[in-house]
């Protein structure tokens, strides 16, 4: 599947609240911007919605940098 | 010192509107479910394929009479609780309750239905139902168990998420506890679908909902990925303190001997890490007591199960020394705020029947005692907890009714 990385990473910032260029491709959403557990949860449903995939519970922490969303998009 | 005991259990649920049936039929593991309709509109967003249906309330002609004006006005959270309250009285053997029983009723969310039928009326039309307000807010639910019942006592709904019913009980049971009154009719209400089963998608994104293909939840298992959604069910309670109930030879199924409450005050969605407030509760709650029966919250999601199942370990040590636990969701679907008073009424017909139902899982959790299959076994003191989003902790401790 073929992601779109600039999307991903302006859902991500709009989400965060912050500057798309805070978003580096590699930048840990949880370690270092702070994204608590609900918008880690938003995060994945702006993808699951805009891939119309369905990302597991236990998944989650396989989506939190841009590098790796886009990665497990395009394994799929 | 007062005693309250329960003397009617009044389930509405897809497994029948008679507890007697919906326990045997829980020890049988049967589990009524549907497939979600292809027609609907956002069927394609969904990923769930499978829920446990509202129970059809409305065809069977029971308390026809007494339901006639509800089953025109009341949104239909309220006419499942308006239901299942005189389900619940019949059970008691009650004609008229005390003029001063309190009625509470624990609920989750709006009467969604209703409300985004008028909204979308109003919007599109500019034209609603007139009587749009009474007909959605959520106080009409306790507003009409009160008119069925014709009874005049303080009545009120609880809305705690998935906490609701089960904090109802325990409100009204504290209440004639300190003398406010004799009797209760409590319990909770819940009713979520819509044509597009707009709760079912936003469970989803919360990763609470099981999407597995053969609608099957694995509960303190490691498969666990979520619950089976219920779109709606009821179930209201009569409890009346011991003298008053011995006076009118009341049938006492069980006692109710404590009550705990707590809010984690944490996140909005999550538990409070490792369960501490959770623990702190159950543990006030049970005291040395010896539990014989645990029925969880056991939602089989990742947030709670691994959380619940931590907490038990370190209240009762080791599986041989835990509680028989279940968790009555898999088959009645997870009925929200419906979901404590229907747990209750299982914990209590646990009681009368020396008897812990079985349940579904996988490869279960380690070092749980958790009951795959029925058991017969003797049941003399249960405790159900119910642990809501938002951190709505609650819990509530039944005995075997001794003189």
């Amino acid at each position: 599947m073929k992601a779109d990385k600039e999307f991903i990473r302006e859902s991500v910032a709009d989400i965060i609240g912050c500057e798309v260029s805070d978003i580096k491709d590699d930048t840990n959403f949880v370690k270092e911007l702070e994204v608590n557990s609900i918008q880690m949860l938003e995060i994945v449903a702006a993808v699951e919605d805009e891939y119309d995939i369905e990302v597991k519970a236990s998944d989650l922490s396989k989506y939190d940098t841009i590098d790796k969303i886009v990665s497990a998009l395009e394994e799929m | 010192m007062r005693r309250v005991v329960i003397t009617g259990i009044g389930p509405v649920c897809a497994l029948g509107s008679d507890h007697e049936e919906v326990f045997t039929r829980l020890c049988n593991k049967e589990q009524v479910k549907v497939r979600l309709d292809k027609c609907t509109p956002a069927r394609e967003k969904i990923k769930a394929e499978w829920y446990v249906p509202f129970p059809d309330l409305y065809s069977d002609g029971k308390y026809a009479d007494k339901l006639a004006q509800a089953e025109k006005e009341a949104a239909k959270s309220a006419y499942a609780a308006a239901k299942a309250a005189l389900i619940a009285m019949d059970d008691a053997g009650l004609e008229k309750a005390d003029d001063n029983t309190m009625v509470i009723v624990g609920t989750d969310s709006f009467s969604m239905e209703e409300l985004i039928e008028e909204t979308v009326k109003f919007d599109t039309k500019q034209k609603m139902y007139s009587m749009m307000i009474p007909y959605t807010i959520q106080s009409a639910i306790a507003s009409w168990v009160t008119i069925v019942l014709d009874i005049h006592g303080m009545s009120s709904v609880i809305n705690m998420a998935c906490a609701s019913s089960t904090t109802s009980v325990g409100i009204c049971y504290e209440n004639i506890l300190d003398g406010k009154c004799d009797m209760a009719v409590c319990g909770g209400t819940s009713y979520i679908g819509d044509r597009n089963m707009t709760m079912f998608k936003g469970f989803e994104y919360l990763k609470c909902s099981s999407t597995n293909k053969n609608g099957d939840v694995f509960p303190f298992s490691k498969e666990k990925n979520g619950f089976l959604l219920s779109e709606g069910a009821a179930c209201m309670l009569v409890i009346e303190e011991l003298e008053h109930a011995k006076k009118r030879g009341a049938k006492i199924y069980a006692e109710i001997t404590g009550f705990g409450c707590t809010s984690d005050a944490y996140n909005i969605v999550s538990m409070y890490p490792g369960g501490t407030i959770v623990e702190d509760m159950l543990r006030k709650l049970i005291g040395d007591k010896k539990v014989d029966y645990y029925n969880a919250h056991g939602t089989a999601t990742i947030l709670n199960d691994e959380v619940e199942a931590d907490v038990i370990r370190r209240i009762f040590g080791s599986r041989e020394n835990q509680p028989a636990i279940n968790t009555s969701k898999p088959f009645l679907g997870h009925t929200l705020g419906a979901s404590g008073a229907l747990e209750i009424g299982v914990c209590a017909d646990s009681i009368m029947h020396n008897r812990v139902h079985g349940n579904l899982c996988g490869t279960v959790l380690d070092d749980l005692n958790y009951v795959p299959e029925t058991r017969d076994m003797q049941v003399d003191t249960a405790v159900s907890a119910s642990l809501g989003f938002g951190g709505h902790n609650s819990a509530v401790m039944i005995e075997r009714y001794r003189d």
